[in-house]
């Protein structure tokens, strides 16, 4: 039945693209006789100041009741329902945005622009779930996040992906959020939104290219869990560090885990993690070689990371409007290019020296090539963490989720032999159940 | 349970606590920065987003002039 119900929604949302096609102009611009062609605008209209503040209290709403449904009640068909939900307020009717993946760059450009003054709703999009994160794991990945809801629903034929593979990919999500960060802090871009594969199919509008993308992605989750959140969320690479630290989370039967395997076939994230019954290092001597080995790549490759993102800087920095301008300027005067494009018309007719142009170019790029430095280091950090991580996993005796990859959808709850008898034996009782949660356990 | 087990898994405890509430405060922090920063007046505002007015999801609180021109000609419509 389930099933029938995810190929049914499936189906819609495969056809909602359509649904452009049928689309009516709400407001019809006026019409001009000049030939001017208006310009097509890639963010939706903004929300009244009330509905913006409705949207926030929707948000802590939906944060505390899958909280609440994950720990407490442990229930999948809530955390599904929740899903459908977020799904259809925070994805198609408000249409993507704001959301807490895009708000990391807003917050980025107002901490490094003063003049940039976020509003206080996307300061809370920003801020509420990590702060939920930090207490009850990652509830907003389960069900709030509809780019989360969108590739939850469609995963149908999970497959397995190689735990090599899977560590590799996951150093995307880091990369990612550097580059995000990189773009927004110099006010180049915001790529996250530029780049989000699920925004044009939530306002069924959008280019050929980024409707591609996100059928790709929705036909890729198909049979891979969440390919976008595992692999390239930005937002998410942030709560999986901070859900680390989360003072409670999802625990199967923390005391009676018979090693049947079941939840970690069932997950199709691969969150849960392997015991590790035996000594994982027999020998004690070539572990400690390894990990000063490791622990001495690591310096090496922040500082490698460094000098490459230094070099990136000067391409990077043609990302920002002021250095491509300066650069096309350039060139028309140098006789290198002959047709004039429409920014350096434009640019012409203001009557502003060249030089001031160059100059602010390249004060511009001077703060790219700066960043792209960071940028870098932050990666090659990554990329020695991961390898630590890789060569030292966390020692435990059970099946248990890993903080940092579990997005709580609690689909090992339906699979646990265990937690299927002693949820009856609560439903029997009816009572409300005492979830044994992390941390707890421990005591 | 073993005490030398139960005391090392205190102390990770504790380390893990002082972790949480350490990111809590520079969560605040960062909300305290930006809180603090909305008061800017329009002669210290820009807007380095290239894009219309109409469709910005700071047009209700910008404070340059051609926001309030855009929420103006928003209200009379």
């Amino acid at each position: 039945m389930r099933r029938l119900v995810r190929g049914c929604l499936w189906l819609a949302l495969l056809g909602l693209p359509l649904a452009s096609a049928f689309g009516v102009e709400r407001f019809p611009p006026p019409e001009f006789d000049a030939g001017y062609k208006m310009p097509v605008t890639t963010v939706p209209a903004a929300r009244a100041q009330w509905l913006s503040y409705l949207d926030v209290a929707v948000l802590v709403a939906a944060l505390a009741l899958t909280s609440h449904l994950v720990l407490r009640k442990r229930s999948r068909d809530g955390v599904l329902a929740v899903s459908v939900f977020s799904l259809l307020y925070f994805g198609f009717y408000q249409q993507g945005c704001v959301c807490s993946i895009g708000s990391v760059q807003d917050i980025t450009l107002a901490l490094f622009n003063s003049g940039y003054v976020v509003p206080l709703t996307t300061v809370a999009f920003f801020l509420l779930p990590l702060v939920f994160t930090l207490f009850f794991g990652r509830t907003f990945c389960a069900a709030v996040c509809p780019m989360g809801a969108i590739q939850d629903l469609t995963l149908l034929k999970p497959v397995k992906v190689p735990a090599w593979l899977e560590h590799v990919l996951g150093v995307l999500p880091f990369v990612y959020l550097g580059a995000g960060i990189l773009f927004a802090a110099t006010g180049s871009a915001f790529i996250i939104c530029e780049y989000d594969p699920f925004i044009a199919l939530y306002r069924r509008t959008g280019s050929f290219g980024m409707l591609a993308l996100g059928a790709a992605f929705l036909i890729a989750g198909i049979f891979i869990g969440r390919p976008y959140c595992r692999f390239l969320c930005p937002y998410g690479a942030l709560l999986s560090l901070v859900s680390r630290y989360s003072k409670w989370g999802v625990t199967l039967s923390p005391t009676d885990c018979i090693h049947c395997q079941i939840c970690d076939t069932a997950c199709p994230y691969g969150a849960i993690a392997d015991p590790t019954l035996k000594d994982p290092h027999p020998d004690p001597r070539k572990r400690k070689r390894r990990l000063i080995a490791l622990a001495a790549l690591v310096p090496l490759l922040v500082v490698l990371g460094g000098w490459l993102g230094g070099r990136l800087g000067v391409p990077f920095s043609r990302m920002h409007a002021t250095v491509s301008l300066a650069e096309q300027v350039a060139a028309e005067d140098a006789g290198k290019v002959k047709e004039l494009t429409d920014a350096s018309k434009a640019f012409r007719q203001t009557g502003q020296p060249a030089e001031e142009l160059y100059a602010e170019a390249l004060r511009v790029r001077g703060r790219f090539v700066g960043g792209s430095v960071w940028f870098g280091a932050f990666v090659g950090l990554v990329f020695g963490v991961t390898l630590i991580s890789v060569s030292e996993p966390r020692k435990q005796d059970i099946y248990d989720p890993h903080p940092g990859d579990c997005v709580s959808c609690g689909r090992c709850y339906v699979y646990c032999p265990k937690e299927i008898v002693r949820l009856k034996r609560i439903q029997s009782k009816n009572v409300i159940p005492l979830t044994p949660v992390r941390g707890e356990q421990k005591s | 349970m073993n005490p030398l087990l139960q005391q090392i898994q205190g102390r990770r405890e504790f380390l893990r606590s002082g972790l949480r509430y350490a990111i809590l405060v520079a969560l605040a922090a960062v909300a305290g920065v930006l809180t603090a920063r909305r008061t800017a007046t329009p002669d210290q505002a820009n807007c380095p987003k290239i894009k219309l007015c109409r469709g910005c999801v700071s047009l209700q609180t910008c404070v340059l002039p051609q926001a309030a021109e855009v929420r103006g000609t928003a209200k009379r419509s």
